[in-house]
């Protein structure tokens, strides 16, 4: 049986102290590597080689009705992050984070049954209207209406705040200004205590 | 040499040294007051709470209707009092509040001034200054208003002289209007409390007082009495020592538990993003399963299995993934490449093409798209699998994480503290606890969240896990991200750092970071766990709809146990990437 565990010097020769837990042997499911083993990989390693490591410092949801135009709708989860973990409360640094949304069809009993990443898409129609001319060439020439479907969640982390928007609008007759359908949409977040560094992008 | 673990009692973490916290700056419209500071007290004492307040005044009349005759015309009043008001709550971030300090200011205004000469450059434009009454400039409202020339000002009039029809004339618009803009207004209010201890809400509130100022301006279509501000709201002890806490778990009380800093780090003074672990975070980064995939089919709609022959999860997970495809596509007609050629939309966009739904059991590549032609007011533009869109998941890496992330699961029955005030937290050695999948006996370091015995405890309470091994096995290790400063990590005791920010990739350019490897594997299954995020990513032009991999480009290099990325790049411009090697724990396509 392989030794898994070491606290202090995980092996003579070494120089770091920590805490190292060595996990499976490459292509193993069964073996496990011996921790003073230098190549092991480890379940957990706390030497000089690890940066970081990932642990939920805020989570919450919430939900975020439909918007009335294309500007979408906005719901700001103030974490303190930079305030409380950085003790800066003017860094410029961002919290790492995850954001999942749904829609109202996802949801049994309260609950999501699957989530999503963010994403935002839109998609534009245009429709010919009645009022048609005819042009010297023979060729009738018609008015047109456009149609814009918007819909998805957008996200901006701040070190400070977390931005969540609503572009669900539903399709926008940009002639009426009329909307039709949209959603409501039902969000996730989590604030990790490590800072970002998927450039705004999140996990 | 630096403590780096801590078994048993844990100590707090320090207490923000500045005795200071500030709210976050915001713009919002008048009306709104519902942004709220939120702090914790640690213990009863005197605070200082001060509130800033910057707000804009625009007052336009928006045509030659709105003048009437003579002196009368044009006659703008700048709303000449406010106050602000402090509001305390110890109830919720949105009920209880309670009006804690009302403090007004009002303006007086000088006589026809012009003193903005120096200030306003543009023809037909005089300044006037406008002072706060309560002869302290720092706790006043200062006010710049600008109109047309020839004009008088006086208790909060401006007007323009109707013995000249001109001097109504706006040089902004060219209208018959007249121009009052007020800028750079601010104002500061201080209440000193007396704060329990627990948590405590604090919101400020604009009033505007001069209720006449709106009216006094005719056809006032345009017309905004007070625009927008912002608010910066700090609390201050008022002497002694600090005792506002940190919004962190294990910032006060005695707990007991596991925690390791990182290198270099005291871990009785490290900040919780300088720790590797710490047992009052109940949920952290423990590896629940995984896989590479070099492709998933463009129909495939069910996705990937990764629960596998394992318990199933009670909550859709955190799953971090990476693949070839990232950035935006913008698609237009004639539809080369992506989106239906036959549809009704004639342009197709989504901002990522890198989207996921994740459910208890699968991650499924998926799109945005409909044929808003037939949408019905009811349906949704999330479709799994990725036909439309053409942007095949290649080189799908990723790690599902004991982290609930879905609406329904985040509150304290997934999140929260056990109920069991002194109870066994930490096993180091043998372990048995059919409960959480371990049957058999393992060997490791277990620990329980807060409040459940780890002796009893289910698998998803386990905060702390060491992979047992077999398909079944429900952790297989811990989320670690790697050093990139590692030579300053080994010579200058510097914090290990895993975030890269790498400025200035173009086509001569190609910068590179560098990791350790301390690992054998088999390459390259797992190699590239690198997430890389751009700020210039879009890759597909409009007509075309091409959905290549990302512009930036990685290629890896090991020698000597050191990892080598190079970033390059084949497209114009200059890239900026900020990325993080994840530390490789596996060598399966699917565990």
């Amino acid at each position: 049986m392989a030794n898994r565990v070491a606290i202090g010097r995980r092996a003579s020769g070494q120089t770091d102290r920590g805490l190292n837990i060595s996990g499976l042997s490459s292509g193993s499911l069964t073996n496990f590597d011996n921790v003073t083993t230098p190549a092991a990989i480890h379940n957990l390693d706390s030497s000089d080689v690890i940066g970081g490591s990932l642990s939920v410092y805020k989570f919450g949801q919430g939900t975020i009705t439909k918007p009335t135009d294309d500007e979408g709708r906005l719901a700001t989860i103030q974490h303190q992050w930079a305030s409380n973990v950085l003790q800066d409360s003017d860094s410029t640094k961002n919290p790492l984070f995850a954001v999942r949304w749904n829609l109202a069809a996802d949801l049994t009993n309260g609950v999501a049954t699957r989530v999503y990443t963010p994403n935002y898409y839109d998609a534009v129609h245009e429709e010919e209207t009645d009022n048609c001319e005819d042009e010297e060439d023979g060729e009738e020439n018609c008015e047109t209406v456009n149609f814009v479907l918007q819909e998805g969640v957008r996200v901006a982390i701040r070190p400070n705040a977390l931005d969540i928007f609503n572009f669900s609008m539903g399709v926008l007759n940009e002639e009426e200004g009329g909307l039709t359908g949209g959603h409501t949409i039902y969000y996730a977040y989590a604030i990790f205590h490590q800072e970002d560094f998927t450039n705004g992008a999140g996990l | 040499m630096t403590n780096r673990v801590q078994i048993g009692k844990l100590s707090n973490y320090p207490q923000l040294s500045a005795a200071e916290v500030f709210f976050d700056k915001d713009r919002v419209n008048h009306s709104n007051n519902t942004k709220v500071l939120e702090v914790d007290i640690a213990t009863a004492a005197n605070f200082t709470l001060t509130a800033d307040v910057n707000f804009s005044q625009n007052l336009v009349s928006a045509s030659e209707a709105s003048r009437t005759a003579s002196y009368n015309a044009c006659v703008a009043d700048m709303c000449d009092s406010y106050t602000i008001n402090i509001q305390h709550s110890t109830t919720s971030v949105s009920s209880g509040f309670t009006t804690v300090s009302s403090q007004t200011f009002n303006a007086v205004y000088g006589q026809n001034a012009a003193s903005g000469a120096g200030t306003f450059t543009n023809n037909n434009e005089y300044g006037v200054a406008i002072f706060s009454d309560d002869n302290s400039s720092l706790f006043g409202f200062f006010t710049k208003a600008r109109v047309t020339s020839h004009n008088e000002v006086f208790s909060g009039h401006i007007r323009g002289n109707g013995t000249y029809e001109s001097d109504a004339i706006s040089s902004y618009t060219n209208t018959n209007a007249l121009e009052a803009h007020s800028t750079d207004r601010y104002g500061r209010a201080v209440v000193s409390l007396n704060l329990s201890t627990g948590a405590n809400y604090f919101r400020v509130e604009l009033v505007n007082n001069d209720s006449g100022c709106a009216s006094s301006v005719t056809s006032s279509t345009g017309f905004n009495s007070v625009g927008s501000r912002s608010r910066r709201i700090s609390l201050a002890q008022s002497a002694g020592l600090p005792y506002i806490t940190s919004d962190v778990q294990g910032s006060s009380g005695t707990h007991h538990g596991l925690r390791i800093s990182k290198v270099n780090v005291d871990v009785e003074n490290a900040k919780p993003n300088q720790v590797l672990f710490d047992s009052r975070f109940n949920r952290q980064g423990v590896i629940y399963g995984g896989g590479f995939q070099s492709s998933v089919a463009l129909n495939n709609t069910t996705g990937i299995d990764f629960k596998g022959s394992k318990t199933q999860l009670a909550y859709t997970p955190l799953i971090w993934a990476t693949e070839d495809k990232t950035g935006s596509i913008e698609v237009a007609e004639p539809f080369i490449n992506a989106y239906s050629g036959t549809d009704n939309n004639g342009g197709d966009y989504a901002e990522r093409m890198n989207m996921f739904i994740t459910s208890k059991t699968h991650i499924i590549p998926c799109e945005m798209y409909h044929d808003q032609s037939s949408y019905s007011g009811t349906d949704s533009a999330v479709v799994a699998g990725r036909d439309n869109t053409k942007a095949q998941c290649t080189n799908l890496n990723f790690r599902v994480l004991k982290i609930p992330l879905g609406y329904g699961y985040m509150n304290s029955t997934y999140y929260g503290d056990g109920t069991s005030s002194s109870t066994n937290r930490v096993v180091v050695g043998k372990y048995t606890n059919s409960n959480a999948g371990y049957s058999s006996a393992a060997r490791g370091i277990f620990v329980s969240k807060n409040g459940k015995n780890v002796l009893t405890c289910t698998d998803d309470e386990l905060i702390f896990n060491t992979d047992q091994g077999g398909s079944t096995s429900l952790s297989r290790g811990h989320y670690q991200t790697m050093t990139v400063n590692l030579t300053a990590v080994q010579n200058n005791a510097a914090e290990p750092t895993s975030v890269a920010v790498v400025t200035g990739i173009t086509t001569t350019n190609s910068p590179t970071i560098s990791y350790s490897i301390p690992y054998t594997f088999t390459a390259p299954t797992g190699l590239t766990n690198v997430l890389p995020t751009l700020s210039t990513n879009r890759q597909s032009s409009t007509g075309n709809g091409s959905t290549s991999s990302s512009a930036l480009t990685f290629s890896e290099s090991i020698s000597s146990g050191v990892s080598t990325i190079t970033l390059s790049t084949s497209s114009t411009g200059s890239l900026t990437a900020q990325l993080a090697p994840v530390k490789f724990d596996s060598t399966f396509s699917i565990f």
